[in-house]
């Protein structure tokens, strides 16, 4: 009796967690890597307090038809704010856009609207992108600071996704020129491993450059670093024991 | 879900002696994620030998190295518990296999021009990564298992600090 009581309540558990698994997290979808969009400047850090895109930058997910950074959605409004430090990145005429997919939904059509003007449209008729997609722009002889606006449209919803991207159209072509940003927040951790490695015994900490060999300290024991790497948030060394070695 | 997942562990608790408590969920996490893993492995393989930047290289080994020691943890808990290395068949694909990376796209990084290579594989990687952190958070949520929940966390937390780089390396190209 008691068995069959367990093995029912054991199904129940296991159907109702399977539900939870399958209804998860926002299943999302999409957003322009670089040059740069806002969540992506958002979710590396390079601008600060953005609200909850830092966690999600690719869930900017609205109805069809907008002309706004996020997607109409409240709690990416800051997305819209123009008063925020947004980073232009310097480009030519020519500029390749890439986009990291997180979900490869059916496509009818890609947006690139600078105000009013729709500067580009590549039309995929309802076909699954690829893992990763590129297209390239010319940018219609708009210059100086530009706001451009990219909507991906999904062919078998009223849905989009929006990515703005802040430029610095000069002259020449060529591809996205990263600009010197003064205005942005510069952030703790250094974003490249131009540090030389820490002397020996400092305690480790996110974001610096570890060679093969160097030494630090965390939670009052050492450890021996056995991979070259720039260290992370979650790769703190006794969780990561392919790349510290407890001395 | 909550509740009958503690209702799960007091009639266990009663009739059986102290087994480590699991979920479905816990399972199906596991499941999904060590091919998940696999995946990402192989990609950083690829990357190991073609990227042209050696901040991309250095990063792809340093995935590599972890990630195939958590493949191992989890392929092993698994074994311990004694369920299926996979799911069932169909389980996966409630999203019509939309959140895959496909093993034609790992082809095609494989491929992809040397001028090309370094831009897609941190495309690849990224939006493969930010399918880590909703499957962990997902875990996080539902799961039962503790040092399965302090995995998903640190795979959360790991991956999320991974994307962070390397939008930083697809922003600042190289000249």
């Amino acid at each position: 009796m008691r068995k069959t009581i367990l093995s029912i309540v054991t199904a129940l558990a296991a159907v109702a967690s399977t539900l939870v698994v399958l209804t998860g997290p926002a299943q999302a979808h999409g957003y322009i890597s670089s040059p740069p969009s806002r969540q992506a400047n958002c979710a590396q850090g390079r601008v600060a307090n953005c609200g909850p895109i830092i966690y999600e930058p690719q869930s900017v997910e609205g109805a069809k038809g907008q002309r706004n950074c996020h997607g109409g959605l409240s709690q990416f409004a800051q997305l819209s704010d123009e008063s925020k430090p947004w980073p232009a990145t310097s480009v030519g005429q020519n500029v390749t856009f890439n986009w990291i997919l997180t979900a490869r939904h059916a496509t009818s059509t890609w947006e690139y609207y600078i105000g009013n003007t729709r500067v580009a449209v590549f039309n995929d008729g309802g076909r699954q992108p690829g893992a990763t997609v590129s297209h390239n722009v010319n940018l219609g002889g708009f210059s100086g600071r530009q706001r451009l606006l990219a909507i991906w449209n999904i062919a078998d919803t009223p849905m989009a996704f929006y990515s703005c991207v802040d430029l610095q159209i000069g002259g020449g072509g060529g591809n996205p020129q990263p600009t010197p940003t003064p205005t942005v927040t510069p952030r703790p951790p250094s974003p490249t491993p131009t540090v030389t490695p820490p002397p020996a015994g400092g305690t480790w900490r996110t974001g610096t450059y570890y060679a093969t060999g160097s030494t630090v300290t965390y939670g009052g024991a050492t450890y021996r670093c056995l991979q070259a790497h720039t260290s992370l948030a979650g790769w703190e060394p006794p969780n990561v024991p392919a790349l510290w070695s407890r001395v | 879900m909550k509740r009958l997942a503690i209702v799960l562990a007091l009639v266990a608790g009663c009739s059986a002696p102290a087994e480590p408590a699991f979920n479905a969920a816990d399972v199906m996490f596991l499941q999904m994620m060590i091919p998940h893993h696999e995946q990402g492995i192989q990609m950083a393989a690829i990357a190991e030998e073609r990227a042209a930047r050696p901040e991309v290289r250095a990063l792809a080994s340093a995935i590599r190295a972890t990630q195939s020691d958590e493949a191992k943890t989890m392929t092993s808990r698994l074994t311990r518990w004694e369920q299926p290395m996979e799911a069932p068949p169909g389980s996966h694909d409630a999203h019509g296999g939309l959140h895959e990376t496909r093993p034609s796209d790992i082809l095609s990084l494989e491929k992809a021009p040397a001028g090309q290579f370094d831009v897609n594989f941190l495309n690849l990687l990224a939006g493969h990564q930010h399918n880590a952190v909703d499957m962990a958070r997902t875990e996080v949520k539902t799961g039962l298992d503790t040092s399965t929940k302090d995995l998903a966390k640190r795979i959360e937390e790991s991956r999320g600090a991974q994307i962070q780089e390397m939008l930083r390396l697809l922003a600042a190209p190289q000249r």
